[in-house]
């Protein structure tokens, strides 16, 4: 069981930092009784234009890459493998981000730069957990969003 | 838990709860007692370890609030000076000048003493925990007042075996708080180094553990046995009973954490291991990463099988309490009825027919 918690930290830290967005509450810069004549910014910096003012975790380095629908479905000819698809990524992370839910975000930064620069951000849409014994770790698929460019997270 | 100040942010190192401080609210940040939204991101470093990285620089007039608890910003000579949390609970600065707080273990009582020259009057909220539910859910709450007269004990309250006590005053906008986990275990009938050896044998991890999730543990064990089996107080003492009790009250306690640890999920880019399709090694997967399992071949994952050898011995042991149990009560009202019936025959014999 010690075994698997130092491979799975020896795993993570060959990844990246991220940034993970908790939502709180409704976000001041609209009026959710008014959204004809008013709606979220997208260059508010409490809530990046999703409405709710967000809790910002910067985590310790873990795994994530590219989820890829060719895996787990039949071959088809006019599927283009090489195709760069970035439109869902899976995220491992560890047991103590447990409460996470499908209302938070999570944002890839920029690398080489010095400031959290978002580069991607992706809304969670399933969690998957996987326990050993006491050992437990989630598999959670994001859901590309678009966002402003070069957001300073 | 360790606190260390820096100018730009707060390092929180050996905090026990770190799931709880990702919550929102959870942390917070006072300026002159009141609430600011200046904390720009929580930067976890590790399972226990995190930071507060603010967005201005922290002064003395600032307060970091974890929970319920207040712990103030305190600089000293270094550049990152670390305060420690104080092991008895007394988290106070100036009402330690005016009282003193002690607990008296062999009377059971917790005492105040008024250290200053005036008589003051302090108001007391008392809590009381049964352990299985501390610290979520109040059993009782109790509210009075003491007048301590200057350089004197007076009692504030009584503990008893079993409950957890919570005594918090407020004296001139400083709080204070005692918790005190004296003399919980009602039950005892093993010990923390033979459960862990216990665990460590059924492979499961005694790291998730802290000491006193095992003494609850083998006090619920033994609560439960004890009021399974009806046995008395005296049958609790007895010497010739106690290897039997120990060993069912560890076994009850590996049968019930290594059931939780079965479950496990088989879907998706990312594999545990499973001990119905892989017995040779421990391999982990994330995605395009995975372990070679060599490492881990002496470990032997077989949670079914063992499983089901823990249950067998559990009855067994059952059946044997139970028998010993039943046998010596029959033992004692044999002994009983073989003396009186002497005593009668006696009685008999003496009686003059005459």
């Amino acid at each position: 069981m010690l075994t698997l918690v130092n491979d799975f930290k020896k795993i993570s830290e060959t990844g990246r930092s991220i940034i993970i967005l908790i939502a709180t509450s409704t976000c001041d810069c609209f009026n959710p009784e008014d959204l004809s004549n008013s709606e979220p910014s997208p260059i508010c910096t409490k809530c990046y234009g999703t409405g709710k003012k967000r809790l910002k975790i910067k985590t310790a380095p873990v795994r994530f890459q590219i989820y890829n629908d060719a895996n787990n479905t039949f071959e088809d000819l006019d599927k283009n493998i090489t195709e760069y698809n970035d439109e869902k990524m899976m995220f491992f992370l560890p047991s103590v981000y447990k409460n996470i839910t499908n209302e938070e975000l999570i944002v890839v930064l920029k690398e080489g730069v010095d400031t959290d620069i978002a580069e991607k951000i992706y809304k969670i849409v399933n969690i998957i957990p996987f326990v050993n014994e006491s050992f437990i770790f989630f598999e959670a698929y994001g859901e590309k969003i678009n966002i402003a460019p070069e957001v300073i997270i | 838990m360790k606190i260390s100040f820096n100018n730009d942010y707060i390092l929180i190192e050996n905090f026990q709860n770190l799931v709880e401080a990702l919550v929102p609210n959870y942390v917070k940040l006072l300026e002159n007692a009141e609430y600011v939204d200046k904390i720009r991101f929580l930067n976890t470093i590790n399972e226990t370890d995190f930071k507060v990285v603010c967005s201005c620089t922290i002064t003395e007039n600032f307060n970091i609030k974890l929970g319920n608890r207040i712990y103030p910003v305190i600089f000293s000579d270094e550049n990152a000076p670390a305060i420690s949390e104080p092991s008895d609970g007394n988290d106070t600065n100036s009402l330690e000048t005016i009282t003193s707080f002690e607990i008296n273990y062999e009377n059971k009582e917790v005492l105040i003493k008024n250290t200053s020259q005036e008589s003051k009057t302090f108001e007391f909220t008392l809590h009381k925990f049964f352990i299985q539910s501390f610290p979520d859910f109040i059993l009782q709450t109790e509210n009075f007042s003491l007048i301590v007269e200057p350089n004197t004990n007076k009692i504030v309250f009584n503990l008893q075996d079993g409950y957890v006590f919570r005594l918090m005053t407020e004296f001139e906008g400083y709080e204070t708080k005692i918790e005190d986990y004296y003399a919980y275990p009602i039950y005892y009938f093993s010990n923390t180094k033979s459960l862990k050896t216990a665990f460590t044998r059924a492979s499961i991890n005694i790291e998730a553990y802290s000491e006193e999730d095992l003494k609850i543990m083998i006090s619920d064990k033994s609560m439960k046995i004890k009021r399974g089996f009806g046995m008395l107080d005296e049958q609790c003492r007895n010497i010739e009973l106690q290897p039997i009790l120990k060993e069912l009250c560890e076994l009850y306690n590996v049968q019930e954490q290594s059931l939780i640890g079965l479950v496990s999920y088989g879907a998706g880019e990312a594999s545990t291991p499973n001990s119905a399709n892989n017995n040779s090694g421990l391999k982990l997967k994330l995605g395009n990463f995975e372990t070679d399992g060599k490492s881990s071949n002496s470990i032997n994952i077989s949670s079914s099988s063992g499983d089901v050898s823990i249950s067998k011995r559990i009855e067994q042991l059952e059946t044997t309490l139970k028998d010993s149990i039943i046998k010596q009560a029959h033992s004692v009202h044999n002994e009983t009825y073989i003396e009186k019936r002497n005593f009668r025959k006696m009685v008999i014999r003496n009686v003059d027919f005459s």
